[in-house]
């Protein structure tokens, strides 16, 4: 593998899932071990070449620009030719997608072991789709030109829409059509947006091009063309509109608790891991170089609807008796410590946020792998159905409690890392912050600070109440279920448990989940010296454009208490 | 000029007028040849299809669309034949290729499904061929009589294909309205023809053009403002029936359910394509004043000599352009100064400083096509909400989509206003053939799909296609991809379709294009929840108990027909150059100043 060269191992890993996904259509007979078995194998293989990839990238995430900005680029003539349109096909990595492209062929790999028995119908459709999923997700980060962008983003809609909506829960009708609704509408709208900062930037340049790259260098404040203001405004709705849907932003989140919930395991985990990453990394990639003057304008609104979420998130998800929608929750009230962070626009908030997004894909992945571990069990999803199951399971009590912790932010994990960071750049922002607006950005702060209690609450009391305790279980799933039993294991002890432990394949799909949890909690710095210098050009704009709207609003406050505050000021420097 | 020469002229005319016109004649004498069959009781012998389809594939031969719409068209190419009644140039070209590929992937479509039978199959090909001629005519039409010939040509075999099923009282009830519904549309549109002939002298559309342009001076009123208005709206009437438009939409629905699929997917595809390329045609024929006659072009000088040994025409010509040359060089001399005052290309979007008389027209036009898009789209999609007739739904859809495609020819015109003709505005135009082109693939694989399920299960109703995945599932996937594709997801060609469209509109950038585009943008959004509601019955929901298999396997022919329909539409994203190509090549000449 030495001798490949980045960019055809990027090329492959796109490539390998849409194979695979071939190959298990092409093999089909009708049973779960062959289609499983392919999956197995590529998502592995994509999960080695992803990680090659990722691993390959230069530590200060700098050094870019002899490939054009972007590691591992590929930048092909796609629609080319077609009345100056310049459509390219370009993939490429930077500091802003490195860790979720990997992230995304980690938590497919161990979706694939997590699904290896629940899934009986239709299996060589499940993991085509789910295949096809892990090309989407890959692609959707690596791609370069606003189209190919859009391509991917939308393409990961229609497998997840049947992956809910075939393999779903009892409810997966509804849930698979309101979160195909929900997204479709808000990115088609994004889409307009996009098109329109393509427009602009051609009315400007008379230069049709789609490259993300070179348009946020033409119409950053850099490049000569910054849009005014209302415009900006006008597109940093449109884009938001999708993005704020995929995150969730707190009034929209209707969708996410009842995709979750639900959603097959192998679903909720990508779901939760990835898909919500769209809208981070969204924001972080158009929103903010795009529009930094509007992002400037919005910045208390926007930072108030992330604590909204925050709190909310927390509060709801302490009043649920679903123990996946209890998660879903949370990653309501995560997503809004990511979002936070990522408009706190100082360098520590931005990095802390976006290390939380990889983070919570992470944890909550392993949480909601946990979920369907529990489900093939016991077959619910009531916390107050089970208890004590510790006794039962120790080995999934100790990953649970794990990747809660994980999940809480305890130091020397992950969390730790990611939220530690975000706050303190949001302290660092609220008190860099003087007048009246200072104060709304202190309360944001505190508020977001009480969001980490709240999110101890309400995981360690899920953990309390479902794995420890006096043992309680549903009736009638004694026996456990049946896949369980072909197995075998443990078959010659007598009073064998009813219901196993996690078995070595679930163990395998939740360990590399661990390894990075614990990687990125003692070693933070590995992961942040590779983003920082791309997160620091996306927001760079925006942080200006803050501090520029600072300073005039104390001039005008300056101005306001001291009617003429120039006319003596002249009258000094003028001899 | 004398007797003599006018004689010497349409002699000449006609010979070379006849050489453009091969296309057409071959379909018509493929009609000729059937009812022959049919005379001489020959059917039974010769399969008809076989027939049809040679007819079809002799005429595509000489149509040679790949040869005209490769390369960018000279500059003046486009001329008219049949003393100005028709107009030859690379939009024509594109259009009559585009309907008779329709056409041969139509007859082995009817072949699969196998309606028609084989009594009706002589009668049934007739009136297609014949439908087909019309809607060619259509999209090269030069003369208000003959749009109004062309429409009704495509529009009385459509009214008897519409009750082709026979015996059934629905089918007759679709073919009643559908033929009440258009005599009345052409009765109007023929009064509204009658009125701007009438004021204008003419049924030439450059004449016609070139008389506006001086007839209303801007800023002035005419005293035949008001029924030059009226006639335009009436002749817009007989348009938006053809083309499905609200208020003029009511038969599509009700002739839908009724008809077969295989009619509905021939009334929803070649009769949209060719309202939409006549629509364009009428747009620009009022809009601008052609620069035809300027340049003597390559392919058509042999026809020139031919056609003129003693320059006997010149004159004749002459006096027939001389008001266009007169009024063509005040436009043109407008744009070479606007052309210089756009320097820098920031203030390209500008509008216009003057308004010519010919851009109150097109200003006109773009008020009339964005209020009846805006409104068919949603209408069309809003309505189909609630349908539970597959057939009805695809015929809301096939509404809806008629006010997508009519959304460019809108944004094209505001281009032209605004000042830069070329390409901006043929970009617009080539991207509603490019929608066209997308479409033709959709709506025939929907109805393909619906078709050869009626055959496999005896059922046209949404709710019976409840799991179909599980028993047809080659099928349903192609029926899903198709669906996803008129939704406009990427990666499929819909959206490519859609993409061009909201590109021209906001090139555009005038207040009502970015009203239509945001209408546009919400509406995709409006038209997911049924495609999709379609889509979750066949994948999500159960079958029902007493259902019969469905016996349909991707390894037959009709499967391989589908797979056939389907494909393109999935490949097209990974190169949609050549068609994008062709699609502007076909748009140039549209535009004066090529």
């Amino acid at each position: 593998m030495m001798e490949f060269s980045p960019q055809h191992l990027l090329l492959w890993s796109l490539a390998l899932p849409l194979i695979g996904a071939g190959l298990i259509c092409l093999l089909n007979d009708g049973r779960p071990q062959r289609a499983r078995t392919i999956a197995l194998v590529t998502t592995l293989l994509t999960l080695l070449v992803a990680g090659r990839v990722a691993f390959m990238f230069p530590a200060n995430g700098i050094n870019l620009e002899s490939t054009g900005g972007a590691f591992a680029l590929t930048d092909a003539s796609w629609l080319g030719k077609i009345s100056g349109l310049d459509v390219r096909f370009s993939v490429g990595l930077d500091g802003l997608s490195v860790w979720f492209y990997a992230l995304s062929a980690l938590l497919s790999f161990c979706c694939v072991l997590l699904s290896w028995e629940s899934i009986h119908e239709r299996p060589a459709t499940f993991y085509s789709l789910l295949l096809m999923l892990l090309c989407g997700m890959m692609g959707v980060f690596a791609a370069r030109d606003i189209l190919l962008f859009y391509v991917f983003f939308e393409f990961t809609l229609i497998p997840l829409y049947f992956l809910i909506g075939i393999w779903g829960h009892e409810d997966r009708n509804y849930a698979a059509t309101k979160f195909f609704l929900f997204t479709l509408t808000g990115s088609v709208l994004t889409f307009l947006g996009l098109l329109t900062v393509v427009l602009v930037n051609f009315s400007h340049t008379g230069d049709l091009t789609f490259s993300i790259p070179k348009l946020t260098a033409a119409l950053g404040p850099v490049g000569g063309h910054p849009m005014p203001l209302h415009l900006q405004l006008w597109i940093f709705a449109a884009l938001t509109a999708g993005f704020a849907i995929k995150v969730p932003l707190f009034p929209l989140h209707t969708w996410l608790p009842l995709a979750h919930t639900q959603a097959p395991a192998a679903g909720s985990v990508l779901l939760a891991g990835v898909l919500l990453k769209l809208g981070t990394y969204g924001f972080a990639r158009f929103n903010l170089p795009l529009a930094p003057e509007a992002t400037a304008w919005l910045l208390p609104a926007l930072l108030w609807i992330s604590v909204a979420g925050i709190i909310y998130g927390a509060l709801v998800a302490l009043a649920q008796t679903d123990m996946k929608r209890l998660i879903a929750y949370s990653s309501v009230s995560h997503l809004g410590f990511c979002m936070l962070g990522l408009f706190a626009l100082t360098p520590l908030a931005v990095q802390g946020g976006m290390l939380q997004a990889v983070n919570h894909g992470l944890s909550t992945g392993g949480l909601f792998a946990i979920m369907g571990m529990i489900h093939d069990r016991y077959h619910t999803r009531e916390i107050s159905a089970l208890g004590g199951l510790a006794r039962r399971t120790p080995w999934m009590a100790l990953f649970m409690v794990f990747f809660t912790f994980s999940s809480i932010g305890l130091p020397g994990l992950n969390g730790f890392a990611g939220e530690f960071l975000l706050l303190a750049g949001m302290f660092q922002r609220a008190w860099m912050t003087t007048g009246p607006g200072g104060l709304g950005l202190k309360v944001i702060a505190v508020l977001a600070v009480s969001g980490v209690v709240l999110g101890a609450w309400y995981m360690l009391w899920l953990v309390q109440r479902v794995f420890f305790g006096p043992l309680r279980e549903p009736h009638g799933t004694g026996h456990g279920h049946g896949s369980h039993d072909e197995l075998g294991h443990d078959l010659k002890q007598p009073d064998r448990p009813l219901v196993r432990d996690l078995s070595l394949r679930e163990i395998g799909a939740l360990v590399p989940l661990a390894v990075f949890i614990f990687w990125i909690g003692l070693c933070p710095q590995f992961f942040l010296s590779r983003m920082a210098p791309a997160l620091q050009e996306a927001t760079q704009p925006a942080a200006a454009a803050w501090q520029a709207r600072q300073t005039n609003e104390a001039a005008d406050r300056q101005t306001a208490l001291n009617p003429r505050p120039s006319v003596p000021v002249v009258a000094e420097t003028s001899p | 000029m004398d007797y003599q020469q006018l004689i010497q002229y349409v002699i000449g005319d006609t010979a070379g007028s006849l050489r453009l016109f091969q296309p057409e004649l071959i379909v018509c004498g493929t009609i000729l040849v059937m009812l022959g069959l049919r005379v001489f009781n020959l059917t039974r012998r010769i399969p008809t299809w076989l027939v049809a389809l040679a007819g079809v594939g002799l005429a595509l031969t000489y149509a040679l669309p790949w040869h005209h719409l490769a390369t960018p068209p000279v500059p003046g190419s486009s001329r008219e034949f049949f003393t100005g009644m028709l107009v030859y140039d690379n939009f024509t070209i594109f259009f009559r290729g585009l309907l008779l590929v329709f056409a041969i992937l139509f007859i082995l479509f009817t072949q699969v499904s196998g309606i028609p039978d084989r009594d009706d199959a002589a009668d049934f090909y007739t009136l297609v061929l014949g439908s087909m001629f019309g809607m060619m005519l259509m999209a090269s039409a030069n003369h208000l009589l003959v749009i109004f010939l062309a429409v009704e040509m495509a529009s009385v075999p459509s009214y008897v294909l519409a009750g082709m099923l026979k015996g059934r009282r629905r089918s007759s009830e679709a073919a009643l309205k559908y033929a009440v519904y258009g005599a009345g549309a052409a009765g109007i549109m023929l009064y509204g023809i009658s009125l701007l002939a009438g004021t204008l002298g003419s049924c030439h559309l450059p004449t016609m053009a070139a008389r506006l342009a001086t007839l209303t001076p801007p800023g002035t009123s005419d005293p035949n403002l008001m029924v030059l208005v009226l006639g335009g709206l009436m002749v817009m009437v007989g348009l938006a029936f053809k083309l499905s438009a609200v208020p003029f939409h009511f038969w599509c629905p009700d002739v839908f359910e009724g008809a077969s699929a295989e009619v509905n997917a021939f009334l929803s595809v070649a009769s949209k394509a060719a309202a939409l390329a006549l629509l364009v045609r009428v747009a620009i024929g009022f809009g601008t004043v052609p620069n035809r006659q300027e340049v003597s072009p390559p392919p058509v000088a042999v026809y020139q000599a031919i056609q003129d040994p003693a320059g006997a025409s010149d004159q004749f010509q002459q006096e027939k352009s001389e008001l266009i040359r007169e009024v063509e060089m005040s436009e043109e001399s407008r744009t070479d100064i606007e052309q210089s005052k756009v320097e820098s290309p920031n203030q390209q979007m500008r509008p216009p400083d003057s308004l010519t008389s010919l851009t109150v027209v097109r200003q006109f036009m773009i008020y009339v096509i964005v209020l009846i898009s805006a409104i068919t789209c949603t209408f069309g999609n809003l309505a189909a909400y609630g349908q539970t007739n597959i057939k009805r739904l695809l015929a809301y859809s096939t509404i809806a989509h008629a006010g997508y495609m009519m959304m460019p020819v809108a944004a094209g015109l505001s281009l032209m206003n605004s000042g830069h003709p070329n390409p901006g505005a043929a970009e617009a135009f080539s991207s509603l053939l490019f929608y066209v082109a997308v479409y033709v693939f959709m709506n025939l694989g929907a109805f393909a799909v619906v078709a050869l399920l009626r055959n496999a299960m005896r059922s046209e109703e949404i709710s019976d296609y409840a799991g179909l995945i599980r028993s047809a599932p080659g099928v349903t996937v192609c029926f899903v991809t198709i669906l996803f594709s008129l939704i406009g997801v990427p990666p499929l060609a819909g959206f490519l379709g859609k993409f061009f469209i909201f590109e021209a509109l906001i090139k555009a950038n005038t207040a009502p294009t970015i009203a239509l585009l945001v209408i546009g943008g919400l509406n995709t959004a409006l038209a997911l929840y049924y495609y999709l509601r379609v889509i979750k019955v066949m994948t999500i929901d159960p079958p029902p108990a007493d259902r019969p298999p469905v016996e349909f396997s991707l390894v037959s022919i009709p499967g391989a027909y589908v797979v056939a329909i389907t494909l393109p539409l999935l490949l097209l994203m990974l190169d949609c150059n050549g068609l994008g190509t062709w699609t502007l090549n076909a748009c140039l000449q549209l535009i004066p100043g090529h």
